[in-house]
């Protein structure tokens, strides 16, 4: 990657490589898997369990905007470009799993697994495989979910199915968040001090 | 008056030094960026990246504009990238 191409790159998904707001989500679905595992016990849980993840969730959302306002104290703030705020490319993802819902819906789903994980799969690669592999964490979680496809097709008890789907989700968010911070932190490293040596 | 090749010339001391052609380049990726950002990405001293954001001030190539934000009444300077204007 030559020198323009990161200023370009990290300029343009900088909001994106935020990773660590996702940090709290993966947390929270973690917790939630250990409850399920009964590794975790929360009071009032057993009959109260969706107040605890609604709490969790909401918690979540505001250290997330807690940690977008440190990385723009640490790393500066800019205003992306008309459509490149993520926006479009969610609505984008929403409208393939409802399409695949539809088909699914219809009956004319092509494929064993259910349509939402496999669109998400789909955005994964892509993710993973876009912009010469910068992002190449996004494959661990496309093959996590790929492998809970097929833990689907164990016949597990529902329970077990519902663990092991937050882990993944949970995890997913964690490797997603970790390697996006990662790679932000490197490609904003100062370049050497003779990139711009002399330069009056 | 300066001729058409004279006025390129021109134009192109000032975008081809490194310095300036990096910060042309982040700020052609976004809407605006303030200083901090520019300098992060460049790791220009505060100095040289405010003379480097003056001359494409002065050359019409960026709108920098200054402004207060918070209690602690800080300037933050935001820098966007202006097309150049060609007839």
């Amino acid at each position: 990657m030559t020198e323009l191409d990161r200023i370009r790159y990290v300029t343009q998904y900088y909001a994106h490589l935020q990773g660590l707001r996702l940090v709290p989500l993966g947390l929270l679905f973690l917790a939630a898997a250990a409850w399920r595992s009964g590794w975790l016990v929360l009071p009032g849980a057993a009959d109260r369990a969706e107040y605890w993840f609604v709490g969790g969730f909401w918690i979540a959302i505001g250290v997330s905007f807690w940690i977008r306002a440190r990385y723009q104290r640490q790393f500066g703030h800019l205003r992306p470009l008309p459509g490149r705020n993520g926006f479009w490319f969610f609505m984008g993802l929403l409208a393939c799993v409802l399409g695949a819902l539809a088909l699914e819906e219809v009956g004319r789903w092509p494929f064993a697994a259910r349509a939402p994980l496999v669109v998400v799969v789909g955005c994964l690669m892509y993710l993973g495989l876009a912009h010469g592999a910068l992002r190449k964490h996004y494959l661990i979680v496309a093959f996590a979910v790929l492998g809970l496809i097929g833990a689907q097709r164990l016949g597990l008890s529902p329970d077990r199915e519902q663990a092991l789907f937050d882990v993944v989700i949970g995890g997913g968010l964690m490797i997603a968040g970790l390697g996006d911070d990662r790679l932000l932190r490197r490609l904003l490293q100062s370049p050497s001090s003779e990139v711009y040596a002399g330069t009056p | 008056m300066p001729g058409p090749l004279e006025e390129t010339a021109s134009l192109d001391r000032l975008v081809h030094e490194p310095s300036r052609l990096a910060i042309l380049t982040a700020l052609s990726a976004c809407r605006t960026a303030d200083y901090r950002f520019l300098q992060v990405l460049t790791g220009l001293s505060s100095g040289n990246l405010s003379n480097h954001l003056a001359k494409l001030e002065e050359g019409g190539l960026v709108t920098i504009e200054k402004s207060f934000r918070g209690r602690m009444r800080h300037t933050v300077e935001t820098a966007s990238h202006r097309e150049p204007v060609t007839d």
